[in-house]
């Protein structure tokens, strides 16, 4: 098992719509090794966040193949993918998207309420261990609206990672949040994939985020153009890279690594 | 998972406290419009059979016709019927002690009793009335007719001489009890009698026409010396008469068994039609309320497309999602239909306090089955559970990324 990538993806094609078609990604070939963390950039509808959304079994390819720990996700049903996004992946998106109707815990525990009896002490515990990690102690019983962007979005954070699940997906975790407050929620998830070593894959425009990836690659127009390791290339060398206008990988081939 | 849908739906619910509880406030409405007019109409129909057979026989054992309904008879060339009306000979029961003896021995009949019958005239003085003469054993017939019970004036008493005659019958040929009377026969039999009690049957045509008198006397009377022309039966349960009725004609073959229902078809058509047009009425009321149940839950997946795209990204299986629905479509057929019960009883109430205050009060009572209470209570909570189908569809239908997508 350690030899296979956690996540592979092969010639991976995606098109919306039925009478008129828009291919969004085009044969998508690449893998991710376990405890990576990668960053997908790449200009408004590049198909980053598509891409993202299949990784996260939201979405299925129109054709190819995606695998997770080698297992073919085509092959599950609508069923075992809901309950395969619960258990393995944890999602963190733009906007936080939390349950209005519950409090901070109560939101951080759905995930776990979703296919499970009554949770647990220890589920409990590490409910309120998580918010307490990302500094909401306080405010555990509070209704979310009650909450700051910031707040809410670190609430979500705690709740993507309850099930402590090995790949956490983010699709502009900070978007929606003002520079200060989405600072401290990128020190929160290197904190948290430092401790656990969870493997990560967020997609941003924002380049100083992308530069502390372990990898970028860059999509445009719905195919891979760049990959850069800035921890192996170093910093300079990987602006250089993603600021000129030529693409590194010819085809989705060659960035296998 | 049923747990965790019970919860998203019970916060989904009280989140939307209104809504909610308008859709509470109209199955309850409808619930207890239906508890209300099935126990009205229930008692009402008890009623209406007590007043009909309550005091009357429920099956009778008649000897059978021995002559035909009609006959021709040629005459030249020409046949014509011979009567208009058919022809019936005096028919009797000769041999009924038998009978008798064995009806009493039957556990699922509660009296039988002998009757003698036949018409007259009664005179006092110079007015005359045509009456009904009933001869009877007065210990059998009390069990059916409580004469004891409803003799108004005077003794219930028919040994001898001594007759019992209704109290229409007493105003118009202004009789008192110890009055004597006398009364002719069409075969030109008399005799005298003395009125002992004046009884009221509550029934006017009885009480201005019939006359109870002893069996043997009737027998003498009418030239039916031994016989008798019917034995009346009372059975416990009304509505087991054609089942008894069926045992009867088994046992006494050369006899003819009614029962109350045949004499009272229209009674029972009218009661038929009645039924069918209350429950067509709840029936009604019920679709009415599963619709407005289904138009708010339909609405309300509109309403929480975001809390449901996010509970299916972060791994509710359709299943989950659509159990949410349901489960809000039950909570509120449980909580709407129990409030139903509790408010149907307060309108039953009300309506017999507004009946009694507005110096109607009704003359009979409304029980509520706990049968069909349950039924309704049952059928209403499936309701709102198959109200809520649609919009369960409707949620499961509905793909995360969309909402994820359009924030």
């Amino acid at each position: 098992m350690d030899n296979l990538p956690l996540i592979e993806l092969s010639k991976v094609n995606k098109i919306y719509g039925k009478l008129v078609k828009s291919q969004i990604l085009f044969d998508i070939t690449m893998t991710v090794p376990s405890g990576q963390f990668l960053v997908l950039i790449g200009p408004s509808g590049s198909g980053k966040s598509t891409l993202l959304n299949i990784i996260g079994a939201l979405d299925r390819p129109t054709t190819g193949e995606v695998f997770i720990q080698g297992k073919n996700l085509g092959k599950f049903s609508d069923e075992e993918l809901a309950r395969f996004r619960n258990q393995f992946i944890g999602f963190i998106f733009q906007f936080h998207y939390l349950l209005p109707e519950f409090n901070a815990l109560e939101n951080v525990l759905v995930s776990y309420w979703i296919h499970s009896l009554k949770p647990s002490k220890e589920i409990l515990e590490r409910a309120m261990y998580l918010l307490e990690q990302v500094g909401l102690k306080d405010s555990v019983r509070k209704r979310i609206n009650l909450l700051s962007g910031g707040q809410q979005q670190r609430v979500a954070i705690a709740r993507a990672l309850l099930n402590s699940p090995q790949l956490i997906l983010a699709d502009e975790p900070t978007g929606a949040l003002d520079t200060k407050t989405g600072e401290q929620v990128l020190e929160l998830l290197a904190q948290i994939r430092q401790e656990s070593k969870m493997t990560m894959i967020m997609v941003t425009h924002n380049r100083e985020v992308a530069l502390r990836a372990d990898r970028i690659i860059e999509l445009i127009d719905g195919k891979l153009c760049k990959e850069v390791y800035p921890k192996t290339v170093g910093l300079h060398e990987t602006i250089k890279i993603l600021e000129s206008h030529s693409c590194n990988l010819e085809d989705a081939e060659s960035s296998l690594s | 998972m049923f747990r965790f849908a019970l919860r998203m739906a019970w916060r989904f619910l009280i989140t939307s406290r209104s809504q909610m509880l308008l859709v509470i406030l109209g199955i309850t409405v409808g619930v207890s419009i239906q508890i209300f007019l099935s126990s009205l109409i229930s008692g009402l129909q008890a009623d209406l059979i007590q007043q009909t057979v309550g005091d009357a026989p429920h099956i009778i054992i008649a000897p059978e016709d021995r002559t035909p309904s009609s006959f021709l008879l040629s005459q030249g060339n020409l046949v014509v019927p011979l009567l208009a009306s058919p022809v019936k000979e005096e028919s009797k029961i000769l041999s009924w002690q038998p009978i008798q003896k064995q009806l009493l021995q039957r556990q699922d009949i509660r009296v039988s009793s002998p009757l003698v019958e036949g018409s007259g005239i009664v005179q006092k003085e110079d007015l005359k009335k045509n009456v009904i003469l009933k001869g009877v054993f007065l210990n059998y017939a009390d069990l059916i007719y409580k004469l004891k019970e409803r003799t108004r004036e005077g003794i219930t008493q028919i040994g001898g001489n001594n007759i019992l005659v209704g109290k229409e019958l007493a105003s118009d040929l202004r009789l008192n009890p110890g009055d004597t009377i006398s009364i002719v026969m069409p075969s030109g039999k008399q005799g005298r009698f003395i009125v002992s009690g004046i009884f009221d049957l509550e029934n006017k045509a009885t009480n201005s026409s019939w006359i109870f008198m002893d069996l043997p006397t009737a027998q003498t009377l009418l030239d039916k010396e031994g016989a008798i022309s019917i034995i009346e039966i009372q059975i416990d349960q009304v509505f087991q008469s054609e089942n008894i009725a069926q045992k009867l004609k088994q046992e006494f073959t050369q006899y003819n068994i009614e029962t109350w229902q045949t004499r009272n078809q229209q009674l029972l058509s009218a009661l038929r039609s009645q039924s069918l047009s209350s429950y067509m009425i709840q029936f009604f009321v019920l679709l009415a309320v599963t619709l407005g149940i289904a138009s708010v839950l339909v609405v309300s997946v509109t309403q929480k497309i975001r809390e449901i795209g996010i509970l299916k990204a972060i791994g509710t299986t359709n299943t989950g999602v659509s159990l949410i629905f349901l489960m809000q479509g039950a909570i509120l057929g449980v909580f709407g239909s129990s409030l139903g019960v509790l408010s149907g009883f307060l309108l039953i109430r009300l309506f017999q306090q507004v009946a009694q205050a507005s110096g109607g009060a009704i003359s009979f009572s409304i029980d509520v089955n706990l049968f069909s209470l349950l039924l309704i209570l049952t059928i209403s909570i499936i309701a709102s559970i198959l109200a809520a189908i649609s919009p369960a569809r409707q949620a499961t239908k509905l793909v995360p990324i969309e909402v994820i997508r359009n924030g």
